[in-house]
């Protein structure tokens, strides 16, 4: 495990070498302020996890015995909380409204525009986005667990089901 | 990721500002998706050049902004953003609910005072005698704390709220004052929103981002009753407050309606 400092210097996340490598360019491309928000996302996740592991949490020993690493975990906070933080919100204002609001007759809010070609490079960076969780073999659904302990629980629910 | 970073970049390198905007015009779209359900007819008023222009601070002259008019049943309103309140409770109690469900021709006041911007710019509020629903955006995980504190805002910004007999409970029509949230909530949380919601006329909708977009969830909904007195006249023919007939229009007003009077320019 390495520590690694962000921009603002505050939050340091721990995030192994390979797990890094993976994240890096998605992070990378974030605006600053919303990667440090992601950041600390992904920090706290981390966090809980080693709180859980200290404390023996049956979840966690579960599924550690069907092969899910700290790394593999990791990968999941990262996908999990670029999805929560960034993706859900802005997926969500690609679906059209009524009287072809967002879509024929674009919203203008502020600088940003949010049309019916927004919408369209949403809906593809969605896509590729689930393609590439599937093909990580990761649950669409628990892109959708809030914290550390939702995610175990979820995986633990999945990997007790297909046991 | 390396490739889905490069060939996403644009959508990923959205500012907090965007994002959060882009929650609130989701639910904003929610919102007007689940009036069109309810039978109200939705008109999109002051366009500018075919762009909805949507205000995004209360310091906006709201005359300049986009709004959406609904015509139903039990009278004309609009849909508007970030329009400040002037609370009931007390003159001074002033704040911005995210989305705002108008009496239609609401008056805005705009005065200047002192105390705002030493007094070179506009503060623009509506009365809270004029709101029929204030609604709140949370693009974060429901937590206690908010949910709780939505009470505050139902309290504050709804002159009809505990007993007045403006508005009616209602198997169709608006959507009573809703907290919108994007994270889902645990087992313990959902049962606490289900008391809230019973025991206040309010709905918290969680799990936005997970795609709860429907709003089907949302069990309080109300019908406004206090159109003469709040000189909102209903419109002529249509069944007052049953409650279960379709609230459709035989004749949707589609006619250029004319923008919300702001007072004190």
């Amino acid at each position: 495990m390495i520590l690694i400092g962000t921009s603002n210097g505050h939050t340091k996340r721990r995030m192994t070498p390979s797990v890094h490598r993976i994240a890096d360019p998605v992070l990378r491309s974030l605006d600053p302020r919303v990667r440090r928000g992601v950041l600390r996302r992904i920090a706290a996740m981390e966090r809980e996890l080693a709180f859980l592991a200290e404390r023996e949490d049956d979840n966690v020993n579960f599924i550690r015995t069907r092969g899910w690493s700290d790394e593999r975990l990791q990968v999941l906070f990262v996908l999990n909380s670029v999805y929560q933080q960034v993706l859900g919100p802005i997926q969500a204002a690609a679906k059209e409204g009524p009287e072809g609001l967002g879509s024929t007759i674009p919203v203008k809010h502020g600088t940003a525009s949010f049309s019916r070609k927004t919408a369209g490079s949403v809906q593809a960076a969605m896509k590729d986005f689930l393609v590439m969780v599937d093909t990580l073999k990761l649950q669409r659904s628990w892109l959708h667990s809030n914290t550390c302990g939702d995610v175990v629980f979820a995986v633990a629910s999945f990997e007790r089901a297909v046991e | 990721m390396t490739k889905f970073a490069a060939n996403h970049q644009l959508v990923l390198s959205a500012t907090e500002r965007q994002l959060s905007a882009a929650f609130e015009i989701a639910c904003l779209h929610a919102l007007l998706r689940f009036y069109k359900r309810q039978g109200y007819t939705l008109t999109l008023e002051n366009l500018k050049a075919n762009e909805f222009r949507y205000l995004t601070s209360p310091s906006g002259n709201p005359a300049n902004f986009s709004y959406v008019t609904l015509s139903g049943q039990d009278g004309e309103f609009e849909v508007r953003q970030q329009v400040r309140v002037e609370s009931h409770v007390a003159s001074d109690i002033r704040f911005t609910p995210d989305i705002l469900v108008l009496l239609k021709d609401s008056t805005i006041d705009a005065a200047t005072n002192a105390d705002f911007a030493a007094g070179k710019r506009k503060l623009f509020s509506v009365k809270s005698d004029r709101v029929v629903a204030a609604h709140e955006c949370k693009s974060m995980n429901p937590f206690p704390e908010l949910m709780v504190s939505f009470v505050g805002m139902l309290v504050t910004a709804h002159s009809w709220y505990p007993n007045g007999t403006e508005v009616a409970p209602a198997s169709k029509g608006h959507l009573a004052p809703t907290l919108f949230v994007g994270g889902t909530a645990r087992a313990l949380h959902l049962k606490m929103i289900a008391a809230m919601e019973a025991s206040y006329r309010l709905n918290i909708v969680v799990g936005m981002h997970s795609g709860t977009w429907s709003l089907k969830s949302a069990k309080n909904k109300l019908l406004w009753q206090g159109s003469k007195a709040a000189g909102n006249p209903p419109i002529a023919g249509a069944p007052q407050s049953s409650g279960n007939t379709s609230m459709q229009l035989a004749s949707p007003a589609k006619t250029k309606r004319a923008k919300s009077t702001v007072v004190g320019k």
